[in-house]
């Protein structure tokens, strides 16, 4: 499945508590996602929690708006990725 | 709807049955199951129920009315109390079942009814036909989606508990699977069995030799056995008892039931090819001469292949397959009549070529083209040798229509034509016009309108001649959509003489044929709306009536209307509904992904010019020039979106080579409005669509008024992005983000920077062949050559000028540019894709 980096502002900051309610609502969101064969691999957050940068695996574009709509996140931006690390070529 | 996921053994269904029974005994729980056959018994789960049900619901299911038997179900669900539908294991559901299961959660809403669906979630991937139909329910508001999770480490830890076993080994090796864990809790003994057969066959081991025998009987006649045939087979009560003394087997009412399938699954896995088909023979042996011969011959043809038995294949898979058309159950239909293909050298030659003719026609419905075609060849050759001309056109013309179907239309036409050659010299026939029908089918498919309307008259008036109203209706239609769609309103005479004839004849596929064709001629007029409308019709009769070629066919048309409206989500999910699939007619498919295609570019999403390539293979493949037209237009598109302009120009040149002699003037407005945007506008395009030549003509004003009025947000936007006022541009900008369409928006707000409005952040420059920075022809070829790191001197020696004129040179190229040193301007001469191959041959000479 191809790798995307989805790119997100969130124009009041996106904080998730680190309660139950906070887990909850991450647990939520890899529900949602599961529906549409999308899966969260993890998001990069600035520090002013104004823009995150997110992985995901999923068959196509389309599916990665459709989870974030179903998911109440924004979109900027799609790109399909592929992973470099420094001992790629080891 | 509850649907209730989760792996094999993971206890869905031991939870549905501890929910029911805690229901109270005034529940009326109504229960059907989906067999694990090959090919399924068409609606098996209803028959299941239909004891429950009383008379008036088995004489709904003896009827073979589909629609006869969901509403007789919709009608129990009504009824007081309300009942509880269970039906387990749908990742096994025939077709006919996957539609119940649409009926049921589209419907339920409306009943005070409960239906809870268990499957298997981890033998649904994408293509099996399950996922789509949980997608098609997943917005509806009355159906919910449950998981079953695995036991945790504490709860196997419980269930271990006075076994001697590591509870933490036993949640390693199981995964936590409830049925796993107590398969090897049962098992015993002193190794941990690693799988689940090894568990199983452990059990089954201790069962003494005659119930050992009876056992494997067991598994292959299915996951619940009526003891009467076990012992008719030669078990004995004693044999039974064991059975279900060991757990592996347990009382079911009046029959004895599988612990679970996966127990069925591991002691059928064990037996070897040999014994199988030595026990399915006896089975079936026993099988036909009972009442299931007549009842369920999906059954006894399932027994038969898996048998070997050719005789018994033949005898009983066409039965099934008949029961399973006339249920609409077609991938069944499809699937019994492939068992016959290694049998049908056995038998006389008419009877092969109908079988292999009904075949062929399952296989079209499916949209499995290549199946469909190469067994209508096979056909067509009997049919020959027998000297049966009629049989020979009407299998030409059936080819020709599964050719269509795989993207082969020149194939398509010289198949029709030479059903129309050996059709003719007969008598008048329904074939002859059926043929001449398909002729005007392949002909709307390449545009060409004459031959629409010439092939469809001689139709029509055969079809006076011999009184044959639908395919009167079929004729009709494709001309009335042909006229529509270049602009000639008799087209609407048409579509409305095949629409009455539909309702008169009470012919869904008509009406929504006549739907679809309505539609793309609004599409081809830029009515979007009017298609929206058109098509949405024609879908919903076509999911009603299972009908997955005009279904297809109205969905991705669906999606360019949409896009067009700036409905993206919604076209996004129309043009998905139908680029998922694996067997789509190549025509919906190309029409998809063309949607998909400008969907993506327009928003920037990775993934457009692949699409399109596709695509546009799919359209060169047909050969059929013209449908190439509209491809070549989405992909300067995209080209232009992700700045380049090169290939936006080799698009919009091969574009310009396709246009037919009919030019529509929506292809020629677009064509002229890349090359514009290019830099290599075209000589002024008179016959261009109001819209674009006014934009051409530099009103965007009027242009954006002129794309509103046709409820066209993105091509609004993009009029307005082109005008001098800013505020105007700034209106754009917000039209643009708002649709999220991210390239056309950076190009914009980079426009409104040009302009001097402040407060917008940075985008990538539009970029055009023509230099942007004027520079005069010497000037390109000494930044050229600057570029090459060629000196001063090294210039003017290659040029045979003074080096001070030179310096003049290079002064001008930096003022130009606006840089201040010779490695900026090289910089920027990248940058602005002034240092590239094309440009260099160019200014040289």
């Amino acid at each position: 499945m191809p790798r995307y980096l989805v790119e997100r502002t969130f124009k009041d900051g996106l904080h998730i508590p680190t309660s139950p309610e906070g887990a909850k609502t991450c647990l939520s969101v890899v529900g949602n996602n599961a529906d549409l064969t999308v899966t969260w691999i993890h998001s990069y957050v600035t520090e002013d929690k104004g823009m995150t940068y997110c992985i995901y695996d999923g068959p196509n574009a389309e599916a990665i708006r459709k989870a974030a709509e179903r998911n109440g996140l924004p979109v900027d931006r799609i790109s399909e990725v592929s992973v470099l690390d420094p001992y790629f070529y080891h | 709807m509850v649907l209730v996921g989760g792996e094999a053994g993971i206890g869905k269904s031991a939870l549905v049955d501890r929910f029911c029974g805690g229901l109270g005994r005034d529940a009326r729980v109504l229960v059907g199951t989906c067999d694990a056959l090959s090919t399924p018994r068409p609606l098996g789960p209803l028959f299941d129920m239909s004891d429950a049900l009383g008379d008036p619901f088995a004489q709904a299911l003896g009827s073979d009315s589909r629609d006869g038997i969901f509403d007789a179900l919709l009608r129990e669900l009504r009824a007081s109390p309300p009942p509880v539908v269970v039906i387990e294991d749908a990742h096994w559901a025939d077709d006919a079942t996957f539609d119940l299961l649409r009926f049921l959660g589209r419907r339920i809403g409306s009943t005070r009814a409960l239906a809870i669906v268990t499957y298997r979630d981890d033998e649904v991937r994408s293509r099996h036909p399950l996922r789509a139909v949980l997608g098609d329910l997943a917005t509806s508001a009355s159906v919910i989606r449950l998981g079953v999770p695995a036991l945790s480490r504490a709860a196997v830890a419980e269930l271990a508990r006075g076994f001697d076993v590591d509870a933490s080994e036993l949640h390693r090796t199981t995964g936590g699977n409830p049925f796993f864990v107590t398969e090897v809790l049962a098992a015993g003994g002193s190794v941990m069995p690693t799988t689940v057969e090894d568990a199983v066959n452990a059990r089954a081991s201790r069962l003494p030799d005659g119930a050992r025998g009876a056992l494997d009987l067991a598994s292959v006649i299915g996951s619940e056995v009526d003891p009467e045939i076990l012992t008719a087979l030669g078990a004995t009560p004693s044999d039974i008892e064991a059975m279900l003394d060991s757990g592996i087997l347990r009382a079911a009412g009046p029959r004895i039931a599988f612990r679970h399938e996966l127990v069925r699954d591991a002691v059928y896995g064990g037996l070897s090819v040999p014994r199988r088909r030595e026990l399915h023979r006896r089975v079936l042996a026993w099988l036909s001469h009972s009442d299931v011969a007549r009842d369920d011959p999906a059954v006894l043809a399932h027994h038969a292949a898996e048998a070997g038995d050719g005789k018994a294949v033949l005898r009983f898979a066409p039965v099934a397959a008949a029961r399973a058309a006339a249920l609409r159950a077609h991938r069944e239909a499809r699937a019994q009549y492939a068992r016959l293909i290694p049998y049908l050298s056995g038998l006389a030659d008419e009877r092969r070529a109908e079988l292999l003719d009904a075949y062929s026609t399952e296989c079209t419905i499916g949209d499995a083209f290549a199946e469909g075609a190469s067994a209508r060849r096979q056909a067509i050759d009997i049919w020959r040798r027998l000297g049966r001309p009629t049989r020979v056109g009407l299998g030409l013309s059936l080819l020709a229509q599964a050719e269509l179907g795989l993207g082969r239309d020149a194939d398509a036409e010289a198949s029709n034509d030479e059903a129309i050659r050996v059709l003719e010299p007969l008598a008048p026939s329904l074939e002859l016009a059926r043929a001449y029908w398909y002729g005007a089918v392949i002909c709307a498919s390449a545009g060409d309108t004459a031959g629409v309307v010439e092939y469809g008259t001689r139709a029509i008036e055969l079809c006076r001649t011999l009184d044959e109203l639908p395919m009167m209706a079929n004729a009709h239609n494709v001309i009335g959509g042909a006229l529509l769609a270049v602009g000639d309103e008799e087209g609407r005479a048409h579509l409305a003489r095949s629409l009455a004839l539909g309702r008169e004849l009470d012919t869904p596929e008509l009406i929504a044929d006549a739907h679809v064709l309505s539609g793309t001629a609004a599409i081809a007029a830029h009515r979007f709306d009017d298609a929206v409308r058109e098509l949405r019709a024609a879908a919903a009769i076509a999911v009603e009536r299972d009908h997955d070629n005009i279904r297809h066919d109205a969905m991705a048309k669906l999606a360019l209307a949409l896009l067009y409206l700036g409905h993206l989500n919604e076209a996004a999910d129309a043009a998905m509904a139908v680029a998922a699939r694996p067997l789509v007619a190549a025509y919906s498919r190309m029409t998809a992904l063309l949607a998909l295609g400008r969907l993506r570019a327009r928003r920037g999403d990775p993934g457009a010019m692949e699409v399109l390539d596709e695509a546009l293979e799919l359209a060169q493949r047909s050969g059929s020039p013209g449908k190439a037209l509209p491809i070549r237009l989405a992909r300067a598109e995209a080209a232009v979106l992700s700045g380049d302009t090169h290939r936006a120009l080799e698009e919009a040149e091969a574009a310009r080579a396709c246009l037919p002699d009919h030019r529509v003037p929506w292809h020629v407005g677009e064509l002229a409005y890349w090359l514009a945007s290019i830099g290599k506008p075209d000589e002024a395009p008179t016959a261009a669509a109001e819209p674009y030549a006014l934009q051409s003509s530099g009103a965007a004003a009027a242009a954006a008024a002129a794309w509103d009025a046709l409820g066209c947000p993105y091509e609004a936007a993009r009029a307005r992005s082109d005008a001098d006022d800013p505020a105007m541009v700034r209106q754009a900008l917000d039209a643009l983000n708002e649709l999220g369409a991210r390239p056309a928006a950076a190009m914009t707000a980079c426009r409104l920077r040009e302009l001097g409005v402040r407060g917008i952040p940075r985008g990538p420059r539009p970029s055009t062949l023509d230099h942007p920075a004027q520079l005069t022809r010497r000037e390109s070829q000494v930044l050229a050559l600057l570029a090459q790191g060629l000196r001063n001197q090294e210039i003017s020696a290659r040029h045979a000028v003074s080096a001070r004129t030179v310096d003049h040179q290079v002064s001008s190229i930096l003022a130009k540019l606006g840089v201040r040193s010779r490695t900026e301007a090289v910089a920027e001469a990248h940058r602005l894709g002034l240092l590239d191959e094309d440009r260099q041959r160019e200014t040289a000479s």
